[in-house]
């Protein structure tokens, strides 16, 4: 009886554990990498003649819709832009925050109220888009500060999107 | 005392003086970009004198060939009250449509003139004027200044014109003979671009060159996508192009491969690379606002991985095991007293 014990004890302890060693689970896992495609139907705002003194002079046409991005994502995302001080090449700037941007998949809702100023540091004018392809009309409103040197001004803004 | 009735009488009949005092701004449009579609202008009308007044605005025969005459904007007599002491950012807002289907280069004026002349026996019409220039075009095809058959460069929206054709017919009259030079320049459509690119979000923690799949699918010209990381990326870039020629037609399953070299960091941080968009072989457009248009991949730098553990056979973890559990059960069994020899 005793050798009986001597046997089946230590068996029935392996049967036990050996679950516990045997148990290695496979993993298996796969990450889908996040695209993001957009395609830029303008290049510049031509503003024409403003006066100094003005404030939020609307970019021509933008209730139209003439700039817009359209974009595709497989995961939300955000845009994003920062410009350079107004500069006329001769020694007379005025500051990027005085040009505000607005995006919105509706043209006609652009508005001043919700647009963001530009600095030179990338400023987020819309974040958590959802992922779909979809149009981004932009809008533009310049303010030119009182007293400001008469000259041709120009600026140049980076304007970038990125997943969140 | 005849004499100061009169003088009283005659002060009595002279109209009070008062002022008007007209301005305008701006000023000056010089329309750079092509129109082709109707297009409004704008400017203000400002008087800083003591009275309300009324103006008209009377365009010369170059500028009344390409504004709407619209009375909800502007027709010929429509008169426009100006308030007294109004300047530049409050005066009475005049708007104006541009028209859209004619082509014709203009250099002209819109005279402003107060609806009051002097009195006497000259009237003078004191009046400003705003300048318009600016070029026409019907569809693609743009009246240029130029008699030359090159090409012509234009700072428009469509930035080199890639076709000219001349004109030339001559009629006699008599011992008169005219001749017409008519050019005619084509534009080219507007150069659009895609910027894709996947991965769009990476995770570094060792030295892996990572494949970048760049495409330009919409595009209906080649793209250059500059690659410009920003400080903190750049620090850990050991090797990448920093421009990429992407063909239009380029798809997410037909891209072009640029290969980024990182090396690791020891830090956790957050950076970004802008892949920015131009044309190929075109002008950057210029305006007021120049635009750089991009896609920034974020990059997550992760501290390394610890080396893996070699791994054991599964075989050898069951005797192991198995060896164990004996020895363990042997012990149990004889410090219990249930196993004795």
């Amino acid at each position: 009886m005793k050798r009986i014990d001597f046997l089946a004890i230590p068996l029935i302890a392996t049967m036990l554990l050996a679950p516990t060693v045997l148990a290695d689970d496979v993993t298996v896992s796969a990450t889908v990498s996040g695209y993001i495609t957009a395609t830029f139907n303008y290049a510049a705002v031509s503003y024409g003649s403003l006066s100094a003194g003005t404030s939020n002079n609307a970019a021509p046409n933008q209730l139209n819709g003439v700039y817009n991005v359209t974009v595709d994502a497989n995961n939300n995302y955000k845009v994003q832009a920062y410009g350079l001080n107004f500069t006329d090449g001769g020694g007379h700037e005025f500051y990027i925050n005085n040009l505000k941007m607005d995006s919105n998949a509706t043209a006609g809702n652009l508005a001043v109220g919700s647009a963001v100023a530009l600095t030179e540091v990338a400023q987020t004018i819309e974040t958590n888009i959802l992922p779909a392809v979809t149009t981004h009309y932009h809008g533009y409103w310049l303010s030119i500060p009182a007293g400001q040197y008469g000259a041709a001004y120009s600026s140049t803004v980076t304007e970038t999107y990125s997943l969140v | 005392m005849r004499r100061v009735f009169w003088l009283f009488i005659f002060l009595l009949i002279i109209p009070t003086a008062y002022s008007i005092s007209v301005g305008v701004g701006p000023a000056r449009f010089n329309i750079t970009e092509q129109i082709n579609t109707e297009k409004m202008i704008e400017f203000r009308i400002f008087n800083t004198g003591d009275e309300d007044q009324y103006f008209t605005l009377e365009p010369d025969s170059k500028v009344l060939t390409v504004i709407k005459q619209d009375c909800g904007f502007w027709c010929n007599g429509k008169a426009y009250l100006v308030k007294a002491h109004t300047y530049y950012n409050n005066g009475t807002l005049i708007q104006i449509i541009l028209l859209s289907n004619t082509k014709t280069y203009v250099d002209g004026q819109i005279n402003i003139f107060s609806n009051s002349s002097g009195g006497g026996m000259v009237g003078v019409r004191g009046s400003v004027a705003v300048l318009l220039i600016a070029r026409f075009c019907d569809g693609d095809v743009c009246p240029t200044t130029t008699t030359t058959s090159t090409t012509a460069k234009t700072t428009a929206k469509t930035t080199i014109a890639k076709a000219t054709t001349t004109i030339i017919s001559s009629q006699t009259q008599g011992n008169i003979t005219t001749t017409t030079v008519t050019v005619t320049t084509t534009i080219p459509a507007q150069k659009i671009i895609t910027v894709g690119i996947d991965p769009a979000k990476v995770w570094i923690d060792s030295e892996t060159p990572l494949e970048i799949k760049l495409w330009n699918d919409k595009g209906n010209v080649d793209a250059i996508f500059l690659i410009e990381p920003d400080l903190n990326c750049s620090k850990h870039m050991a090797k990448y192009e920093k421009q990429v020629v992407v063909p239009m037609g380029t798809t997410h399953d037909t891209p072009i491969i640029t290969i980024i070299v990182f090396t690791p960091s020891k830090d956790e941080f957050e950076c970004g690379i802008n892949f920015i968009g131009i044309p190929k072989d075109a002008e950057q457009e210029q305006g007021t606002i120049t635009m750089k248009h991009g896609i920034t991949m974020r990059v997550f730098f992760q501290k390394p991985k610890e080396e893996a553990k070699p791994k054991f056979n599964p075989f050898w973890y069951f005797v192991v095991g198995t060896i164990v559990s004996i020895i363990a059960a042997f012990i149990v069994l004889v410090y219990t007293g249930w196993l004795q020899f």
